[in-house]
C-alpha cells in the first residue's frame, strides 16, 4: 500500500490524525494550565498565575507529537478501514492482509481492490473527529481560562484564604485577673488571646495601707509569683489569677510616714531620729496618699511597738543566739551559716 | 491452487445454473440464490413455506440442473429409519445359501429431497443426522460412505402442526440454511400461471456435473477472509447467546439458546461463495450481515418473552445485526 493513490488517502487520514492529536494536546495543555494556576493561587504567587497560561502552548506542543505517534498516526489497517468505508466492502482491508501473498487468488483480489479504489475519490474521506473530543476540549479550555483569570484578578490568593481559615480555627483562651483585698489591676483585667500568643502586661497596684502580697494561683516557686507586674506568655489554656493584697497594720502617723518612704530610707540600719520622725510626716503629707503605691513593705522595716524596728530586734536576737552558742566550744562556720539563714528568712 | 480458469469456470457455471433454474422457478430469487450458495458451499437446506409455493419444484429443478442422482423421500409418521437408510435383506446366493445383503435406501443418492420432513417421527428424522453431517450411513454396524456431493434439501410446512414432529435442535443445526419460501408476488403469480398453462413439464437442463460442483466449492473455499471480517462473523454468532461475552441486548431479552459453532462455520463458508458469485475476491461485513438471517434463524431458540410478544427469530436477528454492525469495536 505504497502507491501514489494510497499516499493521497494517507495524507488525508494523517491530517485527521494530526488534528485529533492537537485536540488531545490542547486538552492536556489546558488541564496543566488549570493545575498550575490553582497551585500558584494556593501558594500565593500572583505573578505566576498569569504565567501559567504559557504552560498550555508549551505542554500542547510537547504532547501533540506524542499523541500522534502513539495513537493517531495511521497504519496500514487504519488506512485500509477508512478507505473501505467508502463502499469498497473490505477489499482494501483484505488486500492489506494479503500483502506478500503471490497466489493467484491474492493477485486477483489485489486487482479487484485496485479497480474498486479507482472508482472512489480520496476527497470523500471526511475528517471524523468525535463530538466528545470537541466537547471535552471546549469545556477544559473554558474552565481553565476562566479559572486562571479569576484567580489572577481575585482580591486574595488561596494562601491568604487558607491563612484566614486557619486563624479562624485557632482556639482562644481567657485570662482573668481578680483581686483579693484592696487594690486594682492596672491594664486589662480580662483578656482573650489565641493559643500560643501572649496577653497584654498588667500590674497589681495596692490601695493605700495595703501591700501586694502575691498571685494566688501560682506555685511558690513560680517566676513572678510576688512580682506585681506580669504578662502571660504562650497561653495554652484559660488562666485565672488573683492578686492578693494584704493590709498594713495601723501605725502612728509619723511612723506611717516613715514607712511610706520605704524605698528611700533604709530603716533597718538605723532608728529614725526624733527630728527625722518629726519631719517625715511633713514629707508624707507632701507625697500624699500615693506614697506606698507601687511597692511592697519589707517586713524587717516594720515597727512593732511604736518604737522598735522589727529588723533590729531580729538582728539583736540573732546576735544573742550566736553569742550563746559560741560561749563554750565555739561555733562552727556551718552552724553560723544556718543561724544566719534562719534569721534572714525571718527578716524577709 | 486456484487458477484463472477456475475463477472463470465458477462465474460461467453460476451464470448457467441461475439461468436454468429461472426457467422452471418463477421469482423466489433469494431462495434460489440461497439454495445454490448452500449447495456450492456443501451445506444442507431446510425450505419452509406453505404448500404450493414451489419448494419441491425448486429442489427437483436443482437436481436436474446439477445432473446428479436425485431421491425424493416423502416423510410420513409411519416412515421407518430403514426406509431412509436401507437395510440388510436375506438373499439366496448361487449355491442356495441364505446371506444378508445390504439394500441401499433412497439416501444413497446425491441430492435428497426430504419432503415434509417434520411429518416423520424423531426416530426416522434422526436417521438423517449422520448422513447430513458425516456423509456416511451406518447400518448393522457397517458404515457406508455416501456419494459426493451430497445434499439434503428438506421442506417443511409451518402452519400444519397436527401430526408433525418439530425437528430436534441437533438436526436443525445440521442445516446450513433455513430459507423461508414466501408467497409469490402478483407479477410472479401471473408468470407462474401463464407458464404452467402451457406445460407443467420442467424444462431446466443439466449444466453442471457433480465434479464441476466440487470444483466450484474448492474455488470458493480459496477466497480470502480478512481477520477483522472473520472476527466479525464469530462475534455475530456469539452475539446470539444471552450469556456470551459479546451478547447483545436483543439476545439477552429474547433468546434462550444461541447459535452453535456450526453457525460460524456456515457463515464463513457461505460468505465466501456469496462473495465469489458477486464477483468479489474477499468476504465483506455486508456478506456476513446478509447471511446472518438464513444461517442463524433456525439455530436460535427464543424464550417465552419473545413468543409472548410475537417476536420472530428474524426480528431478533435483525436487532442483533444492527447492534453488532453499529458497534465500531466489533469491526476492529
Amino acid at each position: 500500500m505504497s502507491g501514489k493513490i494510497f499516499k493521497e488517502y494517507y495524507a488525508r487520514v494523517a491530517k485527521e490524525g494530526v488534528l485529533k492529536a492537537v485536540f488531545c494536546g490542547l486538552i492536556v495543555g489546558f488541564s496543566v494550565t488549570l493545575l498550575a494556576a490553582t497551585t500558584f493561587w494556593l501558594l500565593g504567587e500572583r505573578m505566576w498565575i498569569w504565567l501559567s497560561l504559557l504552560f498550555c502552548p508549551i505542554v500542547a506542543g510537547i504532547t501533540t507529537p506524542i499523541f500522534y505517534q502513539t495513537k493517531f498516526k495511521p497504519n496500514t489497517k487504519k488506512l485500509a478501514r477508512r478507505i473501505d468505508e467508502l463502499g469498497l466492502e473490505e477489499r482494501i482491508l483484505t488486500m492489506a492482509q494479503l500483502q506478500g501473498d503471490e497466489s493467484y487468488i491474492a493477485m486477483k483480489q489485489r486487482e479487484d481492490a485496485m479497480k474498486a479504489i479507482q472508482r472512489v475519490n480520496p476527497k470523500l474521506v471526511k475528517f471524523a473527529i468525535s463530538v466528545p473530543l470537541v466537547i471535552a476540549l471546549g469545556v477544559v479550555a473554558t474552565v481553565s481560562t476562566s479559572v486562571t483569570t479569576v484567580f489572577a484578578l481575585g482580591e486574595k490568593t488561596g494562601k491568604e484564604y487558607i491563612e484566614e481559615a486557619k486563624a479562624a480555627n485557632i482556639p482562644e483562651y481567657e485570662i482573668t485577673y481578680e483581686i483579693d483585698g484592696e487594690g486594682e489591676i492596672v491594664g486589662e483585667p480580662f483578656q482573650i488571646v489565641k493559643e500560643g500568643e501572649s496577653g497584654t502586661p498588667i500590674e497589681a497596684v495596692p490601695a493605700p495601707n495595703w501591700a501586694f502580697d502575691c498571685w494566688l494561683e501560682l506555685e511558690a516557686d513560680d517566676e513572678g509569683k510576688v512580682d506585681p507586674c506580669r504578662t502571660e506568655t504562650e497561653v495554652k489554656g484559660h488562666i485565672v489569677l488573683t492578686a492578693v493584697f494584704i493590709e498594713i497594720p495601723d501605725l502612728p502617723e509619723e511612723e506611717q510616714s516613715s514607712n511610706q518612704q520605704g524605698d528611700e530610707v533604709d530603716a533597718s540600719k538605723k532608728k529614725p531620729s526624733s527630728e527625722e520622725e518629726q519631719s517625715q510626716p511633713g514629707q508624707s503629707n507632701q507625697t500624699g496618699e500615693g506614697g506606698g503605691a507601687g511597692g511592697s513593705i519589707i517586713p524587717s522595716d516594720l515597727i512593732i511597738d511604736g518604737e522598735t524596728v522589727y529588723g533590729d530586734e531580729i538582728d539583736a536576737t540573732q546576735g544573742e543566739a550566736e553569742g550563746d552558742l559560741s560561749q563554750d566550744d565555739g561555733m562552727s562556720d556551718e552552724v553560723g551559716d544556718i543561724i544566719g539563714d534562719y534569721y534572714g528568712s525571718i527578716q524577709n | 491452487m486456484v487458477t484463472e480458469k477456475d475463477i472463470e469456470q465458477f462465474s460461467e457455471q453460476c451464470k448457467k445454473i441461475f439461468e436454468q433454474v429461472s426457467r422452471d422457478v418463477i421469482g423466489q430469487k433469494e431462495v434460489v440464490e440461497g439454495t445454490i450458495i448452500a449447495m456450492i458451499a456443501g451445506g444442507n437446506v431446510l425450505l419452509e413455506g406453505v404448500p404450493g409455493v414451489g419448494k419441491t419444484r425448486l429442489v427437483r429443478t436443482l437436481g436436474r440442473v446439477f445432473d446428479l442422482p436425485f431421491s425424493r423421500i416423502q416423510f410420513t409418521p409411519d416412515l421407518m429409519p430403514a426406509d431412509v437408510t436401507g437395510t440388510n435383506i436375506i438373499v439366496k446366493d448361487e449355491t442356495g445359501n441364505s446371506t444378508f445383503s445390504f439394500q441401499p435406501g433412497p439416501i444413497f443418492s446425491n441430492i435428497i429431497l426430504a419432503d415434509e420432513i417434520n411429518r416423520a417421527t424423531p426416530k426416522t428424522q434422526s436417521a438423517l443426522l449422520e448422513a447430513m453431517q458425516e456423509h456416511t450411513v451406518t447400518v448393522m454396524g457397517t458404515s457406508r460412505k455416501l456419494n459426493e456431493p451430497f445434499f439434503v434439501l428438506a421442506t417443511q410446512n409451518p402452519i400444519e402442526q397436527d401430526g408433525t414432529y418439530p425437528l430436534p435442535e441437533a438436526q436443525m443445526d445440521r442445516f446450513m440454511f433455513k430459507l423461508l419460501v414466501p408467497n409469490p408476488s402478483l407479477d410472479e403469480l401471473m408468470a407462474i400461471v401463464t407458464m404452467t398453462q402451457k406445460t407443467m413439464e420442467e424444462v431446466a437442463e443439466c449444466v453442471c456435473s457433480g465434479e464441476d460442483l466440487l470444483k466450484m466449492r474448492e474455488t470458493a473455499n480459496q477466497i480470502p477472509v480478512a481477520d477483522e471480517v472473520l472476527r466479525y462473523a464469530m462475534i455475530m454468532t456469539s452475539a446470539t447467546h444471552p450469556n456470551s461475552e459479546c451478547s447483545t441486548e436483543a439476545a439477552k431479552k429474547y433468546v434462550r439458546v444461541g447459535a452453535s459453532p456450526r453457525a460460524g462455520q456456515a457463515l464463513i463458508s457461505a460468505a465466501k461463495v456469496m462473495a465469489l458469485i458477486k464477483g468479489r475476491f474477499n468476504v465483506s461485513f455486508s456478506d456476513i450481515n446478509e447471511l446472518a438471517y438464513p444461517v442463524l434463524r433456525h439455530r436460535i431458540k427464543l424464550n417465552f418473552e419473545a413468543i409472548a410478544e410475537r417476536v420472530t427469530a428474524d426480528d431478533v436477528i435483525g436487532m442483533i445485526v444492527e447492534e453488532v454492525s453499529k458497534n465500531p469495536k466489533y469491526k476492529k
